[in-house]
């Protein structure tokens, strides 16, 4: 069988199909990097997740949730919450996907704003070559991509963490 | 779904504290600026 129909059969299964890897524990959140679009709620600007129709709470832990497996990640699956550890490969993420359609998706070019960030990841966690998946995460500091100082205001306050225009250029 | 390649590690990730602020981190706010003492009036000859 071939990588691509292992990773698929694994995915639609849930099931773990290849070897079992080494545990660990740590008091020291994950750090990762993610993208987020900054969207309309009733209570104001929220962070949502790129393609999957999350809303990230604020002042709280967001807690993955799995039909599968609940709300901690398994090994191979793809369940959890995702960061990516490199920067760029957030924003190749985001940039990357823009165009193909998907359900239930939003759509960026209606977001308010775009934010790229570092997020905290505890709890059950997976540990992966170029990221992690993990059962709560929270944003660490937030970069908009895209939107006004008024914006970067907004979010500031509604999720407490230091929140800054910023250009790529 | 994000790729970010293939699982490693298992890892339990217990923080003493959930990472989760409360209120925004407030900056220490600047020293007033030091205002001159007015001069002493000369004293009488």
């Amino acid at each position: 069988m071939s990588e691509l129909a292992l990773r698929l059969a694994s995915w639609v299964t849930g099931r773990a199909s290849r070897e079992p890897v080494p545990r660990d524990s740590a008091e020291e959140p994950l750090s990762g990097w993610r993208v987020w679009q900054v969207v309309e709620s009733k209570d104001g600007p929220a962070l949502a997740s790129w393609w999957v129709s999350t809303l990230w709470p604020a002042r709280r832990a967001l807690e993955a949730g799995c039909g599968m497996h609940g709300s901690r990640p398994a090994v191979h699956h793809v369940c959890g919450i995702h960061a990516f550890d490199a920067r760029d490969e957030a924003l190749a993420y985001a940039a990357g996907r823009r165009e193909r359609p998907m359900l239930f998706a939003r759509t960026p070019a209606r977001a308010l704003g775009i934010a790229v960030g570092r997020v905290s990841g505890w709890g059950r966690a997976v540990r992966h070559t170029r990221g992690w998946r993990s059962q709560y995460a929270y944003p660490y500091d937030l970069y908009l991509i895209s939107g006004d100082r008024a914006l970067a205001r907004m979010l500031a306050n509604r999720y407490a963490v230091e929140t800054t225009p910023f250009s790529l250029s | 779904m994000a790729d970010i390649g293939q699982p490693e590690r298992e890892i339990e990730v217990q923080p003493v504290e959930a990472p989760v602020p409360r209120e925004l981190p407030v900056e220490a706010p600047e020293p007033a600026p030091r205002v001159p003492s007015p001069q002493p009036d000369p004293l009488p000859a």
